[in-house]
Formats: structure tokens, C-alpha cells, sequence
């Protein structure tokens, strides 16, 4: 931000010096749009070419005043020498997309400095672009668009400079906004009509910016999420009825299975076995639970933020509604959804929540196997504590509600920041500490359960939602969650045992359960502004927006198409296709007819000019005597003859109205227009 | 010779032609003086009403009249019968190639035959001390004496040995000019030609006018006078006061305008053209007895006031474009078509 | 073989030529409109595409909303700046000046005036314009044919020129701008202008507009002027004197000789005053001098031609800016005695047009002459 400033200083002092030079301004503002655009994509570049990068513009700009002090030639090409080095050196560990965006940075800054003939200039304008192009990847709010837009007005101001000779700033500024409001209908139609397409081919993704949910807990790692008030993903139902009660608002993301001791993962054996149930082509229990009739169906669409990640959240069991989404969504045996590939733009996914169906052991006794594992790596406590249950209750239900009444009477407390415990977390979490979060308590209640012979594993996903209307819910990064299910007479039953310990974090949401036990999820200087209800409205309104934003802008995929395109002509045929397209065309033409076609300045004349324009032009209709440039008088004394007599009448009235109108001394008092409408009224009647 | 004449003849009827357009319209109403004057002058001057009543607009918007005609057509009649008309003292200055500008000013003469205290400078009037001037066939007289009568009718004032002269009021100055193709004459530059404030042609009269002059017997009796000195001055007044709307300025704006920015007229009109322009079509609008001016009356005196500021000077045309003649009074009228009076 | 390679695109030049007078007639004024003008992406335009392109390419793959946003906002920029491109060179209205004779070798310059367009009066044309020749120039000496474009080429000057257009509205107060074009050709002879490319990308560097124009100009290039052995006869041609006066002045030694239409840059002390007067139509006298001393140049026949015309050119220009009465006598050409600027256009004309069809020849200096006339 400062060296921003600084720059802006800079140019101020020297603006003066060459605001008359056409080339000079339209350079300074490429350097201005370049700096902004280097700006906005701090996260991908590496420091080395933001550094470059500026030192370019700078040295660009002090090169405007004189022209001795730029870099020469020779300078140039030993720092792009050095510079692909460096490039190829940080190229493997930044990833493929990074150093793309990295390189077009370089050699944007390095032309910067260069720039001198007309083709290196426009090569810039084109680069800077496709870097604005490179910016949208992870930039998808509003303001990203908005701030971006206006780079893009610098760079054509820009460009207009450059090219249009001596045409002052001034204009050039006109002419690009103008341009740009013209260009806007337009490329909104190509929005809505030109197809959205699938992914061509598989892109590179960023490394950096994959987020969310891991799928590996060590209990720690949720807490980071926790303080985080990022969005996480929205979900809209169709009306506010079918909304879910706050304490059954299960977002299931993942199945962790797999417990090393210390960490909780998906486990190898459940990823082999689906890929062989999937070459076998055996369908899906979300499949079978789709064409069975079970019960009511809750249809609802959630918009994911960017994870760079597959896996989807839903209310279990909910199915994907394939025919709409435009990424293929699979349901797998464990009841979880997965995208066919990495979500790396916000995305609208079309599902159907079944709540009455149950999670059912889909693959037999293979689940049972599974989730029966006991890592013999430590926690021996917990395990003989586990053997001790199995031998006091006889049935499973019994179990797992003696681990859930020892959460909910053991003293045991809720934190967000509990103690590191590096050796036997379980043990040291049931017996020592008794304090922890989600993750923790999850995590010892399956690893007690197992070695009581319960089958159970560890489940996460998000809990609870605040709505942002009444159809809408918003779902945190805060509120992420681990919960524990259990397989009881061939169903997976869920239970939480956080609930246990800090019953409101299920039905007032994360903030209200650390407000309660005198924690805070962030320390942040704005807390007290959050609670105003100014603050409160207005976020309320950035939420609105960006929520509609999500959904209408960068939602709008095939599915949003069609059903417009259906909304508008019914079913789509071919035919109805050709029409729509060649309508469109049309309305561009009109567009651009509209924009171009000289339009005439009637409407800016007095009303006596109307009146008696519209007279005369009645009375030549009529007589077929064109009055051309001759005054009223002469042009009443040629068509009097002509007309009959009560149109003459009429017509004298007028133009002798007009006359003392415009020419004569004027008199407030007169109503001259009404005066004039009824001649004219006369007129009408007397010539036809 | 004989075809020049006839050439001329042609001329002259086809601008009478065009006179009696403009009396169609235009004369309908006049106020009551003004029309006892024109009857006045009538009986001198037959069938040019058109052209009399543009006199009469010159002298009342303060402004001197040229009439370029040829010879016996009537030119001194009108001057003459006007001075009668509004009682106003007349005199005539012949122009002869020899006329010195101390002729028609005035000279200091010194009195040698007085005593000696008495003995002194006098300053003798000369016959521009009048309130109306008939400078007759003034591009005979050398371009000196031309542009002295000229200054004292820019300044309305005469300088004579370093002592200012005021000149009378009203002071109207008709000057007569022959058609500069004839020899001997020194035409005037366009930019004394500017300083006129209208230019007339009376042209041939009419078969019946002509006729009706024949019969006429009281050819040398005086006409009556009908308004005095403060009459004039009162109705002078009057025509300042007439109103001129947004409209009309306009109108005159956009006429002056076309002359500037169209290539066609060789010499644009000036500032104080455009100022002559709505001066005229004020006092037209009072002759028509109206308290504003409207398009009609700027079209009605621009030819007069136009013509001979749009006219090239004449030694830039080559003989065959002056004799076809009247060109100033086409590049007018073409000015007038090419611009529509009521245009926004 | 270049030969060879090189006549399928005369032919095709030829063509579009022809096609071209049928379509832009040539004429010294033009106002531009939609016949006459040409439209194509510059380089910049088509990278512009590709980049459009390249975005949709990226938002697709990335199901991007917002690159795809951003590939059609970009897409319809490049659209619409085709109209305003267009817009803005149709309000172009160029009036070619005469050209004066100018040596080859030597630059001469093509003047246009920009004139208001009549179908946008109130609005210039911005930017700046590129002009190039679309090839060389043709000599009307020559019969049309593909001969022609070989045989001239070394007229030929590829390069281009750019001049920013003032831009200014067309009011009452600025003054109307003037272009001016160098030509450029190295042998002497008479020549019609070639067409002149006029190009312009205003707003945006997207589009190029151009025009090809013909102004229907043509010129005389005069010889190089030139040092060589120029032998330099005196004459006295009293019979001539003696016929041509008619009134005799015993004090003058001047003779009054004839009356000619006034030229601007003639003594003032010529004009006769007495018909200016008169009728106001200038007219000047000239006289012939009794003692007048005429010459009469010649060269060796021997010498090479070129060098013996370069070296006539140069006499010529000699001897008329020391007002010399003087004539030409070289092979073919024969000009009689004279002085004067006219005189030495003559001169010149016939040196330049020496060695040419003698048909052309003739018709290039009727035409000399209406040029000077109309140079005026």
C-alpha cells in the first residue's frame, strides 16, 4: 500500500512535466494500470517479481522526464537472462499456474522499460490483460470485478492516448466510459446466450489456494479453520419450511475411517475398494436411494466457494441432480459426494436431500471391518476403558450412550485452544486434559467405541448456518465440524458428542458457544464495531450482495441457461435455438444501430417549435407544398389557396401564435401552448 | 453599346419583377404616417413603393442610402422629394473627377479686407453642413474626396484644420453611383461600400407608371411637408425600441454565419453588417407597424443591406462577370434560401 | 526468376487498380464514405482477438464466469471500436491542391486542404493519418499497360508518412488544415499522380481504416539542373522588334507591345492603370525593347542527352533569374526568344517532355500550360 503512495507521489511531482506529451501520459497510465494489477496479484507472484516489477515502473516513470536514466538494452536482456533462471529455479515448487502468472509478469515488467515503437506498446496492453485474465482465477467478488473493470478503463484511456493524436485526457476518459457502457449490453448477451461449455481440458490449479476441509484431522487443524470467517459454501432451498432446524444441519463432507494414532484420514482400503466397486460398476446406495420412493425429497443448491478440492457438502443423505450441474457430482459408498474435478471457481451443485432415509452399510462387512480397526500404537487407557464398556452394557446403543453421558458429566470443558498433546492424544484428552474441541472429542469417542466393538468413524463436514434470508444459509469456514457415526443394526447413526460438552455450538452456532464459556474465536479490534447495528446491517448487505453475485453471476452455468432460455420460449427445440440466436444478432444490430444512427434533436425544441412544426408538417402532407426555408408568412400565403378555409383559419392561428411566442415581447400572463394544442387540434380535424 | 443596353434593360425588368413579390406580403399594413409619406412620394417617384419604403426604412434606421441606377431614372427626385416629405434642409453635391474635398467640407478663408483686429479666419460651410446630402454620382469623384465624405459620414462630424465640426441631425446621406462598368468612374472599395447602410435600385418603371408619369402635369410643384425634425427624431427612437427576441438574433446569427463559413460568398459579412441587418428589419417591423421584428422583416430589407457588402469587389471579376451583373443581389437572395428562418 | 514471380502480382495489382477507378473515381476532392473505404484488424486488433479468444479458452477451462465476462466485454470493445473507427475516418474530406512542377530528385509536396465533411459538418476527423503511394506513379507519356509499373518503378518510394490531424471542429475561428505530401520521383517526364493511400486507426489502434485516392494530379518533373557546356548564341533580331512595334515613343526606350491579363507578381509600373479604371478588369502592358539582346541556348548534339538536358535546365534557370531574353534549340526542341516565369516553364516543359512520344508531348504541354493558368 505504501509503495503504492509512494509511486502516486512520485508521478505527482513529475506530472506537470509531461501532461502535454499524448505518448508520456498514455505510458504513465499503462504504468499505473501495471502497478495495480501487480498489486491485486500478490498471492500468486513471488516477492523477487513484485520488487522487479515495481522497480520497472518506477524506473519507466523517472525515464518519462529524461531520457538518460532508463535502463539500456544490454541491461534488459542480462535481467531477463537472470530472470528465467530465477523462474525455472522457484518454477517446481510454486506449481505450473503460478509460474505462468509469474513469467507474464517478468516479461511484462522488463518490456515496461523498454517500451518504445508502437508494437511493444500494444504487446504490453494485450499482457496486462490477460493478466487482469490470470487475476480473476482467485479474485471472484464484486469488488474484484468492479476494481478490475477499471483497470481495464486505464489501460483503454490508455490506449486511446496513445493512438488518438493529441486528443485531450479529458476525452479519451469520456470516450473509454462511454465505450464501455455500449460494450456492457453487449457482452452480457453473448453472456446469456453464448453456451457454457465443460472444461475443454484440465487446468493446472494453484497450490496455494486450496482450502477448507483436509482430509486428514489431527486434532488441531479444525480450531485453524475456526478462526476463519471466510465463506464456505451457501445453500438455497425452495422455501424457508423445508429449511432444516439449526441442530440438524449436518453438512457430511468426508468419511475419516483411518486412524494412525494420531491422525484421522480416509482410509487406502475404503479408496481401493470404491474403485473396484466402480470398475465393477456396481451402483451406489445414493443411486438405489434415488429411484427408490424414499419418503419426502428436499431439493436444494449449494454454491461452493473455490477449494481446489473434490469433495462436496451436503445434508446426508442428499443425491447429486446430475442433469443440471455442470460438473459431474458422484455419490460414493460412504454416502459422500465428490465432483469430477477440482472446484476452482465458485460452483452451483443441484442436490436432493432425502431426511428420512437412512445411511445404510453399503458394502456389508467390509464397513464393519473397517471401522472395527484399533490402531495399538498407544492411548491404552482409552482401549481398556473401551473393553470395560463392552463388558458392562451388553448392546451397542447402551455404549455409545455411557461414552456420550461421560462426556456430558466427566467435567469435561470446551476450547478452542486446548493443550498440545503430542503423545497419546486420546488418553491424554479423556484423562488428563478433559478439554478440547469438535475434533478431539470425536475422535475419542470412536477410538472408545472401536475398542468396545463398536463399528464407528469419525465424520466431518460443517454444523449449523446462519441465514442470510430465508431461503438462504451461509456456511463459515467457523463452522466447520467433526462428528462421530456409528453402525448399529446395519445403520449409520449419528452422534455428537460435542453437543455433549457445549450444547448451544449446535443450536446457536459456534461464536454463541465460545461467548458462553468466556472464549473468543478471534481477537480482532473490530469486535466491538461488529456489534453495532450499522456494522451489522451493512455486512448484512455486503452478504446479500455477494450471495446474489454468487449465484446470478458466477453461478450461471449451463443448468442457470437453460432453464432461463426455458423460462423464456418453454421447451428448447432447434428451431426455437436458430431464433434465439438470430434474435440475438438482431439485437445487437439494434444495439449498434442505436449507438451509431444519428438520432434527431427534436426533442431538445421548445414546445411552440413542436406545435408549429408539426403543423407545417401536416399542412405539406396535405397541400404537397413543401415550405423548405420560407418564413410562416410566405408559406401561409402560398398554401391558403389551397386549404378550405377552416384550416386556414387553424393554420394562421398557429403560426401566429408561434410568432408572438418567439418573436414578440414576451407575456408571462398567455397561455400560448394550450392555446396552440387546440389549433393544432383544429388543424387535424379541418384537413381531414 | 446598343446590346449593352438592351442587356441592362432586361436586368432592370427582371428586378422589378422581383419587387412586386416582395409588395405582395409586406404592404398590407403600415402605420398611418408612413403610409401618407409614401402616398407623398409617389406622386414623384411612380410605382417603386417597394424601393421608397426601403428608403424610408434607411432614414429611420439612422443609416445612409446608396442608389446605384443609371442615369435619369429618378435618383435626385427621390432624394429631393424625401428632404421635402420630412421637412428636413437638403443640399446636393455634383461629383466631378476634379472635386476637391474642401468643396464639398468646407475652407478656412481668411478675411484680408477687414481692419486689422478684425482680420482673422473664417470657416466657410460647406454644402455637406445639411441634414440631407444627395452626393451625386459619387465614383466619379477621385478616391480622395470619396473617402472624406465617407469619414464624415462614419463620424457624423467634419475635422478642418484641427477644429471638430459637428454635423447636423438627422444627417442622411444619399449618394447615387452609376453602374461602375461605365468609363470614368472610380469604384468604391468594399470597405466604403460597408459603410452604406442600404443599397437601392430604382430601375425602369413599369408601361402604366411610366404611362401615369407621362400625364402627369404639376411635375416641379413641391410636395407638402407631412413630419418635422422631432417627429423624425421621435420615430428614430421608436424603431430602437422595437423588440428583437432570441429568435430573431438567431436568425440574423446564422445568416451572417453562413456568409462566413461557405466558400461561395467571396466577402463574408461583417460585424457591422449584421448590426445594419437587424437595425433595418427593426425599422421595417415599425413601418409595419408591429413592436417586434420577425423573420419576415429581416428577410425583407436583407437584399437591400446585403447586396453590396456580398459583392466582390470589382476589380477582382473579370469584365464578363460584372456585366452579367447584380451577382451581390443572387449571392443575397441565395444567402436567404440557404438558411431557414425558422431553425431552432 | 524474380521477373517471373513478380508478374502475377502486377497482374493483380493492374486488376485491383481498375477495379478501384470503377469504384473511388478519381477526382481532386473526396468526402469518404462507405465505397471508398477499406476496414481490417490491425495487428494489435488481431492479437486483441486472440486474447479475447485465449480468455474464453482460460474461463472455459477454469468455468470461470467472470474471464468469460471479461473475454466478451473484450470481444464487444473490439466490435464497437469497428464502428467508431469507421465513424471517425467517414468524417475525412481532403481537397487536393494543384502540384507545382517540381526537378526530379527533388521533392516536390502534394497539398490537401481538410475540408468539412458534408454529411458531418460539425465534426472532424481525429487522429493520426499514415500516408503511403499505392505504388509508383504513372507517366502519361506512356501508353497504359503493364509496361508502364515496370518501366517507372524507380519512382517509386515506399516509404509512408504520418501527420496528426489538428482535430479541431470546424468553426468559424481555426483555421483549416494543410497536408502536405512529399513526392518524390527521379526521372524526369509528365506524370499522373498514383493513388494515395490514406490510412487511420483512430480511437483505439484496433482497425485500420484506409482509402485509396486518386486526385487526379498530374505533374511535370523537370530535368536535374546540372553543369555541362552550354553554348550561349547572341542574336539581334531588329526585324522583329521593328514589325512587333506599332507605336513608336521617340523618348522611351520601351516599346508598348501588347496587353495581357494582370499576373500576380508582375511590377505594378505594368499595369495599365487607365483600364483598371476603367472597367476594373487588370490588365498589364508588356513591351518589347528595341536594345533588347536576345540568346539562344544550345548544346552539342554530341553530348549524351541527359547530361545536355540537366545542363539546358540549369541554363534556363540562370538566365531567367538574371532576366534574360533567351531562347532553346536543342535537337527537336526550338523555343523562341522570351523572358519570365512563363517563358521559362516553357522551357522547362519541352526539356522535360523531350524524348517522349511526340503526341503526349504536345498534350502535355497544353496541359502545362492550363496548369500554370491554374495555378494562379
Amino acid at each position: 500500500m505504501t509503495r503504492n503512495i509512494n509511486a502516486g507521489l512520485a508521478k505527482f511531482n513529475i506530472y506537470n512535466t509531461f501532461v502535454n506529451q499524448p505518448r508520456a501520459m498514455a505510458l504513465l497510465l499503462l504504468c499505473l494500470s501495471f502497478s495495480s494489477i501487480l498489486f491485486t496479484l500478490t498471492a500468486p507472484l513471488m516477492t523477487w517479481v513484485l520488487v522487479l516489477g515495481s522497480c520497472a515502473v518506477m524506473a519507466r516513470i523517472v525515464g518519462l522526464s529524461s531520457t538518460h536514466s532508463l535502463p539500456t538494452l544490454r541491461t534488459v536482456n542480462l535481467l531477463a537472462i537472470l530472470a528465467v533462471f530465477a523462474l525455472t529455479w522457484f518454477g517446481f515448487s510454486i506449481g505450473l499456474l503460478d509460474s505462468m502468472i509469474n513469467l507474464l509478469a517478468v516479461a511484462c515488467s522488463l518490456k515496461v522499460m523498454v517500451v518504445d515503437k508502437k508494437r511493444d506498446f500494444n504487446l504490453l496492453i494485450c499482457t496486462c490483460l490477460f493478466l487482469i485474465g490470470c487475476g480473476f482465477i482467485s479474485s471472484l467478488s464484486v469488488f474484484a470485478w468492479f476494481g478490475y473493470t477499471v483497470i481495464l478503463a486505464f489501460l483503454l484511456i490508455s490506449t486511446a492516448m496513445y493512438h488518438g493524436a493529441g486528443i485531450s485526457l479529458k476525452k479519451n476518459i469520456k470516450f473509454v466510459s462511454i465505450l464501455i457502457l455500449q460494450a456492457a449490453p453487449i457482452a452480457l448477451l453473448f453472456f446469456l446466450l453464448i453456451p457454457q461449455l465443460p472444461p475443454l481440458w484440465q487446468m493446472p490449479t494453484s497450490k496455494s489456494t486450496e482450502t477448507g476441509l483436509s482430509d486428514k484431522v489431527t486434532p488441531g487443524d479444525i480450531a485453524s479453520l475456526a478462526t476463519s470467517s471466510e465463506l464456505a459454501f451457501s445453500a438455497t432451498f425452495e422455501s424457508d419450511d423445508v429449511i432444516p432446524a439449526p441442530a440438524y444441519r449436518y453438512w457430511r463432507a468426508m468419511t475419516l475411517e483411518h486412524f494412525d494414532g494420531k491422525t484421522w484420514s480416509i482410509s487406502d482400503k475404503r479408496k481401493q475398494a470404491e474403485q473396484q466397486l466402480a470398475i465393477m460398476n456396481k451402483p451406489t446406495p445414493l443411486s438405489a436411494l434415488e429411484s427408490s420412493n424414499a419418503g419426502t425429497v428436499i431439493p436444494y443448491e449449494i454454491i461452493v466457494e473455490p477449494t481446489q478440492q473434490t469433495w462436496l457438502f451436503a445434508l446426508a443423505p442428499s443425491t447429486p441432480d446430475n442433469s443440471t450441474n455442470s460438473i459431474y457430482v458422484s455419490g460414493l459408498f460412504d454416502y459422500t459426494l465428490r465432483a469430477n474435478t477440482p472446484i476452482s471457481s465458485k460452483k452451483a451443485f443441484y442436490l436432493r436431500y432425502f431426511p428420512n432415509a437412512p445411511i445404510s452399510n453399503s458394502i456389508g462387512n467390509f464397513e464393519t471391518q473397517l471401522n472395527l480397526d484399533v490402531s495399538t500404537n498407544g492411548n491404552e487407557k482409552t482401549r481398556a476403558w473401551g473393553v470395560q464398556l463392552a463388558q458392562q452394557y451388553g448392546s451397542a446403543q447402551e455404549i455409545v450412550m455411557a461414552v456420550m453421558t461421560e462426556f456430558k458429566n466427566g467435567g469435561f470443558r470446551y476450547t478452542l485452544s486446548p493443550n498440545a498433546m503430542p503423545t497419546d492424544p486420546i488418553d491424554q484428552f479423556l484423562f488428563e486434559e478433559r478439554s478440547g474441541f469438535c475434533a478431539h472429542y470425536a475422535g475419542a469417542m470412536v477410538y472408545t467405541l472401536r475398542s468396545a466393538g463398536v463399528p464407528a468413524r469419525m465424520v466431518t463436514g460443517y454444523q449449523g448456518g446462519s441465514s442470510l434470508n430465508e431461503r438462504v444459509l451461509q456456511i463459515r469456514q467457523y463452522d466447520a465440524h467433526a462428528w462421530v457415526e456409528a453402525l448399529i443394526d446395519g445403520v449409520w447413526l449419528r452422534y455428537d458428542p460435542t453437543s455433549m460438552v457445549a450444547p448451544s455450538r449446535l443450536t446457536f452456532g459456534l461464536e454463541q458457544a465460545l461467548e458462553e464459556l468466556g472464549e473468543s474465536r478471534n481477537t480482532n479490534i473490530l469486535d466491538g464495531l461488529e456489534k453495532s447495528a450499522f456494522f451489522a446491517a451493512v455486512q448484512t448487505w455486503f452478504q446479500q450482495l455477494d450471495y446474489s453475485w454468487s449465484k446470478w453471476v458466477l453461478g450461471f452455468d449451463n443448468a442457470a441457461q437453460t432453464s432461463m432460455l426455458e423460462d423464456l420460449l418453454g421447451t428448447i427445440t432447434p428451431e426455437k435455438m436458430r431464433a434465439v440466436f438470430l434474435s440475438a444478432l438482431g439485437l445487437i444490430g439494434l444495439i449498434l444501430a442505436f449507438y451509431f444512427l444519428p438520432i434527431s434533436k427534436r426533442e431538445s425544441l421548445p414546445y411552440s417549435y413542436r406545435i408549429m412544426l408539426k403543423a407545417v408538417k401536416l399542412v405539406e402532407l396535405h397541400t404537397g407544398i413543401k415550405r423548405e426555408h420560407k418564413t410562416l408568412s410566405d408559406y401561409r400565403y402560398d398554401v391558403s389557396p389551397v386549404l378550405n378555409s377552416e384550416a386556414a383559419v387553424a393554420f394562421d392561428q398557429v403560426c401566429e401564435l408561434f410568432e408572438r411566442e418567439n418573436y414578440a415581447i414576451p407575456d408571462t400572463e398567455k397561455h400560448t401552448e394550450l392555446v396552440m394544442k387546440e389549433a393544432l387540434n383544429t388543424l387535424k380535424k379541418a384537413i381531414k | 453599346m446598343l446590346l449593352l443596353k438592351l442587356n441592362q434593360n432586361h436586368i432592370q425588368s427582371a428586378k422589378f419583377k422581383c419587387d412586386t413579390d416582395f409588395l405582395n406580403l409586406s404592404d398590407n399594413y403600415m402605420r398611418q404616417e408612413i403610409i401618407d409619406i409614401q402616398q407623398a412620394l409617389s406622386q414623384k417617384i411612380i410605382g417603386k413603393n417597394h424601393q421608397l419604403k426601403l428608403a424610408i426604412t434607411c432614414l429611420l434606421a439612422n443609416g445612409h442610402l446608396l442608389i446605384e441606377d443609371l442615369p435619369g431614372m429618378g435618383k435626385t427626385t427621390l432624394s429631393h422629394a424625401l428632404s421635402q416629405v420630412f421637412g428636413l434642409q437638403y443640399s446636393r453635391i455634383q461629383f466631378t473627377s476634379d472635386l476637391l474635398p474642401s468643396d464639398m467640407l468646407g475652407v478656412n478663408i481668411f478675411h484680408s479686407h477687414e481692419t486689422d483686429e478684425t482680420k482673422r479666419f473664417s470657416f466657410r460651410h460647406g454644402p455637406i453642413f445639411s441634414q440631407v446630402v444627395l452626393a451625386d454620382e459619387l465614383n466619379r469623384a477621385s478616391p480622395k474626396t470619396q473617402s472624406s465624405l465617407l469619414e464624415a459620414m462614419e463620424e457624423r462630424q467634419v475635422s478642418i484644420d484641427g477644429v471638430t465640426y459637428a454635423l447636423p441631425s438627422p444627417f442622411f446621406v444619399i449618394a447615387t453611383q452609376n453602374p461602375s462598368y461605365q468609363s470614368g468612374t472610380y469604384p468604391l472599395p468594399e470597405s466604403q461600400l460597408d459603410r452604406f447602410f442600404m443599397r437601392i435600385s430604382l430601375g425602369y418603371p413599369a408601361w402604366e407608371a411610366e404611362k401615369a408619369m407621362l400625364m402627369q402635369t404639376n411635375i416641379s410643384s413641391p410636395l407638402p411637408q407631412i413630419l418635422d425634425e422631432k417627429d423624425l427624431h421621435a420615430m428614430q427612437n421608436e424603431v430602437k425600441n422595437i423588440h428583437t427576441s432570441d429568435a430573431i438574433l438567431h436568425y440574423v446569427l446564422r445568416l451572417v454565419s453562413e456568409s462566413r463559413d461557405n466558400s461561395d460568398y467571396p466577402n463574408p459579412l461583417s460585424p457591422r453588417a449584421s448590426r445594419a441587418i437587424l437595425q433595418g428589419a427593426k425599422a421595417w417591423a415599425f413601418v409595419a407597424g408591429r413592436e417586434y421584428a420577425t423573420p419576415e422583416d429581416v428577410q425583407a430589407v436583407f437584399v437591400a443591406i446585403t447586396a453590396h457588402r456580398l459583392t466582390a469587389a470589382s476589380h477582382h471579376l473579370s469584365h464578363s462577370q460584372q456585366t452579367s451583373g447584380n451577382d451581390g443581389e443572387k449571392l443575397s437572395k441565395n444567402l436567404l434560401n440557404s438558411v431557414d428562418p425558422l431553425a431552432a | 526468376m524474380r521477373k517471373i514471380l513478380s508478374y502475377p502480382t502486377q497482374v493483380i495489382k493492374h486488376r485491383l487498380l481498375k477495379w478501384l477507378d470503377r469504384r473511388v473515381p478519381a477526382s481532386s476532392e473526396h468526402h469518404l464514405n462507405l465505397n471508398s473505404i477499406f476496414v481490417l484488424p490491425t495487428g494489435f486488433g488481431w492479437s486483441f482477438i486472440l486474447l479475447s479468444i485465449c480468455l474464453f479458452l482460460l474461463g472455459t477451462n477454469y468455468q470461470n464466469n467472470l474471464m468469460l465476462l471479461l473475454s466478451y466485454l473484450c470481444l464487444s470493445i473490439m466490435l464497437l471500436t469497428l464502428f467508431y473507427t469507421h465513424q471517425n475516418f467517414a468524417r475525412f474530406a481532403v481537397k487536393a491542391l494543384p502540384l507545382h512542377s517540381f526537378h526530379c530528385n527533388q521533392s516536390g509536396e502534394l497539398q490537401l486542404h481538410v475540408l468539412p465533411h458534408v454529411n458531418s459538418p460539425n465534426k472532424p476527423c481525429h487522429g493520426t493519418l499514415t500516408f503511403g503511394w499505392f505504388g509508383p506513379h504513372r507517366s502519361s507519356t506512356q501508353f497504359h499497360g503493364t509496361q508502364s509499373f515496370t518501366q517507372s518503378s524507380d519512382a517509386l518510394s515506399k516509404t509512408t508518412f504520418s501527420i496528426p490531424l489538428s482535430g479541431n471542429a470546424f468553426n468559424k475561428n481555426s483555421q483549416r488544415q494543410t497536408l502536405s505530401v512529399p513526392v518524390y520521383i527521379t526521372s524526369r517526364g509528365r506524370y499522373m499522380l498514383n493513388r494515395l493511400t490514406i490510412a487511420c486507426d483512430f480511437p483505439l489502434g484496433l482497425y485500420k481504416c484506409w482509402t485509396h485516392l486518386d486526385f487526379d494530379q498530374s505533374v511535370t518533373v523537370y530535368p536535374q539542373p546540372d553543369d555541362g557546356p552550354v553554348s550561349i548564341e547572341h542574336i539581334t533580331d531588329n526585324e522583329e522588334s521593328n514589325s512587333s512595334s506599332e507605336t513608336s515613343n521617340a523618348n522611351s526606350n520601351e516599346d508598348f507591345y501588347a496587353l495581357n491579363d494582370y499576373e500576380p507578381g508582375q511590377p505594378l509600373n505594368r499595369v495599365s492603370w487607365k483600364h483598371v479604371a476603367k472597367n476594373g478588369n487588370w490588365v498589364s502592358k508588356s513591351f518589347t525593347s528595341r536594345q533588347s539582346e536576345s540568346y539562344v541556348l544550345s548544346i552539342d548534339s554530341s553530348i549524351d542527352t541527359e547530361t545536355a538536358i540537366s545542363a539546358l535546365t540549369l541554363a534556363t534557370i540562370k538566365l531567367t533569374e538574371a532576366e534574360q531574353n533567351f531562347g532553346l534549340s536543342y535537337k527537336g526542341i526550338v523555343v523562341p526568344p522570351n523572358k519570365g516565369i512563363n517563358h521559362m516553364h516553357n522551357c522547362l516543359n519541352a526539356l522535360a517532355c523531350f524524348g517522349k512520344p511526340e503526341s503526349a508531348r504536345q498534350d502535355s504541354q497544353r496541359n502545362g500550360y492550363s496548369k500554370i493558368r491554374a495555378v494562379k
